[in-house]
């Protein structure tokens, strides 16, 4: 088998689909901790995620089951995107989670028996819409237009700071990456600020 | 020091402090979401909503016990050596409406074999659907047998080899139906996993030839 073992700085490079296809090549070469070690940096990088998908829609009893099963099926499908980019791949996690989701609730009402084929779940190659939440939410695209609408509102500097801090990066570091020189983490915190509240205002007056 | 306890806005702050948990892998916003009210709780959802967008990864601790709990379950369900083909052919079969004994059946007159080499297939494929037989091991003239017995292209049996599966028996949902007369069923009726009519086939339970034969050749590469 062609396994080749590389670095944690090497292994931590890999792309999701890459990072799959490195643990099944460990584990055809019976390298179990190898396979056990990418695995693990799989479902570590992700598991914010799900548990973010998860935890919109599901009691936190259920929670860990819920996360685990959407892991299965998204290592088990993801050899089959190969090449797609991050935020398609993302996307696919996040249909992917939201069907984890309804089977074990729809699961959870039904007596122990046998699911015909016929009953089981769709396959997970289906590239469809995203359906995390109610069958016809448009909430997240009129969320990105509001937030698309306000950024025009800013300058260009200003756009990039806001969508660098949406990003997660913190206030000194995007005072640091700003293109322009001047920007200090207290001008960040306050376009950011801005930026916040008239989201918020426009909320309050689309309600 | 943390950047985000010099900033005022209490939303953005929050937000922050979120970001910083979700690193760590935790990625539920309730007990962030739930310090605020009305619009400032909606602006921080949105906010989060627009971070977690951005596909951002985490990191958690290693010795995290709720990661490492979930991780373990994980692990469980997707380290069988034959990858996702066991679960694939059981399917493929189901959908074909043939039981175990029938797909032996068959391979055992595409390759023409003996009484006891069709006892060895028997054996063989049972671990294969039973997830303990390295799908690594498998002859391309295996996977085109099988494909033409199950009314496929042995691509799709390849890539499902190629992915990471469970072994049967784990709790991979309704994909496992298998066929009734190949299984037991208990007292109420429900199908008993794990048992399927015979012996668990171990793959230590066999005595190995000395020399591998054709029939070794073909499920494990000699």
């Amino acid at each position: 088998m062609n396994f080749k073992p590389i670095s944690e700085h090497e292994l931590a490079r890999l792309k999701d689909d890459e990072l799959i296809s490195h643990a099944v090549a460990a584990r055809d070469a019976r390298k179990q901790d190898a396979f056990e070690e990418t695995l693990k940096l799989f479902v570590g990088r992700r598991f914010g995620l799900v548990e973010y998908w998860v935890s919109r829609k599901s009691n936190a009893n259920d929670r860990d089951e819920i996360v685990s099963r959407a892991f299965v099926s998204i290592i088990k499908g993801i050899g089959k995107f190969r090449g797609r980019s991050t935020g398609q791949m993302v996307e696919w996690m996040r249909t992917v989670t939201g069907r984890r989701i309804a089977d074990f609730y729809r699961d959870k009402e039904k007596t122990p028996r046998m699911v015909p084929l016929g009953e089981q779940p769709k396959e997970d190659e289906d590239w469809g819409p995203t359906n995390l939440g109610n069958p016809d939410d448009t909430g997240g695209v009129e969320v990105e237009m509001l937030i698309e609408q306000t950024l025009e509102t800013r300058n260009e500097v200003q756009q990039e700071v806001i969508r660098l801090r949406m990003k997660g990066y913190s206030s000194k570091e995007v005072a640091e990456m700003s293109s322009d020189q001047k920007m200090s983490f207290t001008n960040v915190d306050k376009i950011f600020s801005r930026f916040r509240q008239d989201i918020e205002k426009a909320m309050q007056d689309d309600a | 020091m943390n950047d985000f306890e010099e900033t005022p806005d209490p939303v953005i702050h929050a937000f922050d402090e979120y970001v910083a948990e979700f690193r760590k892998g935790h990625g539920d916003p309730s007990p962030f979401l739930e310090r605020f009210e009305g619009s400032e709780r909606k602006s921080l959802e949105t906010l989060i909503e627009s971070f977690v967008a951005t596909g951002p990864e985490s990191s958690p601790d290693p010795g995290d016990p709720r990661f490492n709990a979930v991780f373990e379950k994980v692990l469980d369900e997707v380290s069988a050596p034959a990858g996702g083909l066991s679960e694939h052919l059981a399917l493929l079969r189901q959908k074909a409406g043939k039981t175990q004994a029938a797909v032996v059946a068959a391979l055992a007159k595409t390759f023409e074999a003996t009484p006891q080499e069709q006892e060895k297939i028997d054996e063989y494929y049972h671990r294969l659907e039973w997830g303990s037989l390295p799908a690594s091991g498998l002859d391309g003239k295996l996977y085109s047998a099988l494909a033409a017995i199950l009314g496929v292209e042995p691509e799709s049996l390849k890539e499902a080899a190629g992915s990471l599966g469970s072994r049967y028996g784990a709790s991979s949902g309704p994909v496992f139906a298998r066929s009734l007369d190949q299984v037991d069923l208990a007292e109420d009726a429900s199908i008993v996993p794990g048992v399927i009519g015979q012996a668990v086939p171990d793959s230590e339970s066999r005595s190995e030839p000395s020399r591998p034969d054709r029939i070794d050749e073909l499920f494990t590469g000699g």
